[in-house]
């Protein structure tokens, strides 16, 4: 079957030009925010309220919790394997959870890690994505993240 | 992760889906934008429609069918989008001039627009010789300007209306024989 989409390269564009990809990824990041009330770069799938706080929640960057760990190449299995307590400030308020590394995912310049929070008060399963962007491929070894949920902003998602 | 994937995961509503699209063609849309107002806007300017083409893209998601190629309607998307800012900033000259839009009405942009008519538009053009295909893609789906696309045909500016011209009356005939009223209903 043929490609779909092969006529791009039957027809390579007139002076193609690399757009700066972050910044328009950043930009349509601030719209949706600004349309919906939603940080999308971090938000989780099958997202539903943490019972602790029973209200619906939005994940945006701040400082909370960390998770460090130094590498020897082989950051991604070590990492994966972490299970641990996480602190979550909602709303300003600090909560402690346990939590486990479910997936990381590596871009060229991107870093997506996804979190399964474990809360003790609900049946549903929490996940939350943690992306993190740098420049080129300068995507560190070690992880450090810091989040803050805040469930201002958001009523509903997609 | 292929595109039909990707716009699955896009109607589901996954905002990483949304992001590796942004990745594989915001210079792709970039480009067509350039295209189309880059002689009337700055590079801020075509960021911003840019981004604006992609946030169009979640917001009808619904609309995309994982089936047919993204690329098209991309192309629309970003069309439409540079056409509205245009119109924002300069009133002074009109957008079918900068463009070079035929003077009647051309039903194409919008009819791309419109999915459903897409993809009988796109199972058209596949059937153009490589000349007419070549030339209503780069002006339909690059955003291309009739004098470059000459210069890279080979061909004079005149002609390559006129072949342009052509291609879009069998659009019409090939529409109109399957049904689909090729007049844009509002």
């Amino acid at each position: 079957m043929r490609s779909k989409n092969k006529w791009l390269k039957d027809y390579p564009m007139i002076d193609y030009k690399k757009a700066d990809c972050k910044k328009i990824r950043n930009s349509v990041g601030e719209k949706l925010t600004e349309q919906k009330g939603e940080v999308i770069y971090m938000k989780k799938r099958s997202f539903k309220p943490l019972a602790i706080i029973g209200a619906v929640l939005a994940v945006s960057a701040a400082s909370v919790f960390t998770v460090n760990a130094a590498t020897d190449g082989a950051v991604v299995d070590k990492l994966k394997e972490w299970t641990g307590n996480v602190k979550i400030c909602i709303n300003g308020e600090k909560v402690e959870v346990p939590a486990k590394i479910k997936e990381i995912d590596v871009d060229e310049d991107r870093r997506i890690v996804e979190f399964e929070v474990d809360d003790e008060n609900s049946d549903d399963d929490i996940n939350i994505e943690y992306y993190e962007y740098y420049d080129e491929s300068d995507i560190p070894d070690d992880l450090d993240v810091d989040m803050e949920i805040s469930t201002e902003n958001l009523n509903e998602n997609k | 992760m292929k595109d039909k994937r990707l716009i699955l995961k896009l109607k589901q509503g996954d905002s990483k889906a949304l992001n590796l699209i942004i990745e594989r063609y915001s210079s792709y849309v970039y480009t067509v934008i350039r295209n189309i107002i880059g002689d009337y806007m700055s590079e801020e300017d075509i960021e911003e429609v840019a981004s604006d083409s992609f946030v169009n893209l979640w917001n009808n998601s619904d609309k995309l069918s994982e089936d047919r190629p993204l690329i098209p309607y991309l192309s629309a998307i970003a069309r439409n989008a540079a056409k509205n800012r245009f119109r924002q900033f300069h009133t002074e000259i009109s957008f079918e001039d900068i463009s070079s839009e035929p003077a009647g009405r051309d039903s194409i942009p919008e009819l791309i627009e419109n999915y459903q008519a897409l993809s009988l538009i796109y199972d058209a053009v596949e059937q153009f010789n490589s000349i007419d295909k070549e030339i209503f893609i780069r002006y339909y789906f690059y955003g291309e300007k009739l004098e470059a696309i000459a210069k890279i045909t080979d061909l004079t500016l005149s002609n390559c209306k006129t072949k342009l011209c052509r291609t879009r009356k069998k659009i019409k005939v090939y529409l109109t024989e399957r049904g689909y009223d090729y007049e844009v209903k509002k």
